[in-house]
């Protein structure tokens, strides 16, 4: 599905930043950075409704997975910031989870390094 | 709560850097170990005080739209997805940039050993901001004319005991040598500053 999204035509205009986020431009209350992975809060009746982009976001980050926001900005075609807005809004909707990046106290942990290390050196 | 709330199974985002020269392979890198085939994002990022070079004096500020490419590794018996970013080349707008190394486990310098030079930016810039890393000296068509003492002396790498290491960025074993190179200095450092 997000594969088949068609590259950016030449002559074709960015979506604006305030259609993405309904109006919002100032900053949300969540605050996403590139790597933060996103999953969409699955419910029952859809997200029939909701803006073309929200649903395009949502279908591509269905649970258990995650996207990275990163990831979500490479498929959408959109930059970082604006989609870091348009999902912190989501966010504040309560439309999808996500999960920050560790912290350094965390990347820092020896076990947790050792078990990485591990892990890639098995890749 | 199980089937629905299983957070603890899901893999926390780690970043991993990878810097260097426009031209030195750090796409072909990520591409070599990405479980995804290498996606490009943009970013749009003012640079303040560059101006300092502007004869003009005009311009104090510039903007530019950066690209970065990057994969995926998911590990999922460490339960962490690992992401690997390869930085855009313009390092004088790095600066104003705190999400790019916010939260950035380490780096890998690439560096091409005919245009050194080019990885002078980024070596500072991780240097100054305390951000561990590697070097990678891309070996294009196999060949590498430099050893890693020389490569290492030509850099000025402040800290002495940066692993240098000859790579082929399309070889999945050298480049997963290099992550692994990385890990193994930062469980030294985390050994280091937490003992027993």
């Amino acid at each position: 599905m997000a594969d088949e999204l068609e590259p950016r035509q030449g002559g074709r205009r960015r979506t604006r930043l305030y259609a993405l986020t309904d109006g919002r431009t100032a900053a949300t209350h969540t605050v996403l950075t590139m790597e933060t992975t996103v999953t969409a809060v699955p419910v029952a009746d859809g997200h029939a409704g909701l803006p073309t982009e929200w649903q395009a976001v949502l279908a591509m980050c269905p649970p258990p997975g995650g996207l990275a926001v990163a990831e979500i900005a490479a498929r959408m075609h959109m930059r970082l910031t604006p989609t870091t807005l348009l999902l912190g809004e989501l966010a504040d909707r309560g439309l999808i989870e996500h999960r920050s990046p560790l912290e350094a106290t965390e990347t820092s942990n020896v076990h947790l390094l050792m078990r990485i290390r591990d892990n890639l050196a098995r890749i | 709560m199980p089937g629905y709330d299983a957070p603890a199974q899901e893999a926390n985002p780690v970043k991993i850097l990878i810097a260097g020269g426009f031209g030195v392979g750090k796409t072909t890198l990520v591409e070599t170990v990405s479980e995804i085939e290498p996606l490009r994002t943009e970013e749009r990022l003012t640079s303040a005080g560059v101006g300092i070079d502007d004869l003009d004096g005009i311009e104090s500020k510039a903007v530019t739209t950066v690209a970065m490419d990057f994969g995926r590794i998911t590990l999922p018996d460490a339960q962490v997805v690992l992401y690997l970013f390869g930085t855009p080349g313009q390092e004088r707008f790095w600066f104003m940039w705190d999400d790019l190394l916010n939260g950035a486990l380490g780096a890998i310098v690439l560096v091409d050993t005919r245009r050194l030079d080019r990885s002078f930016p980024a070596v500072d810039f991780f240097e100054n901001r305390g951000l561990p890393f590697v070097v990678g000296a891309n070996c294009f068509h196999g060949e590498q004319p430099y050893t890693a003492e020389e490569i290492r002396a030509a850099l000025h790498l402040r800290e002495p005991n940066t692993p240098v290491l000859m790579l082929d960025a399309r070889s999945r074993d050298d480049v997963r040598g290099a992550l692994l190179s990385l890990l193994d200095m930062l469980i030294a450092q985390a050994d280091v500053v937490a003992p027993g």
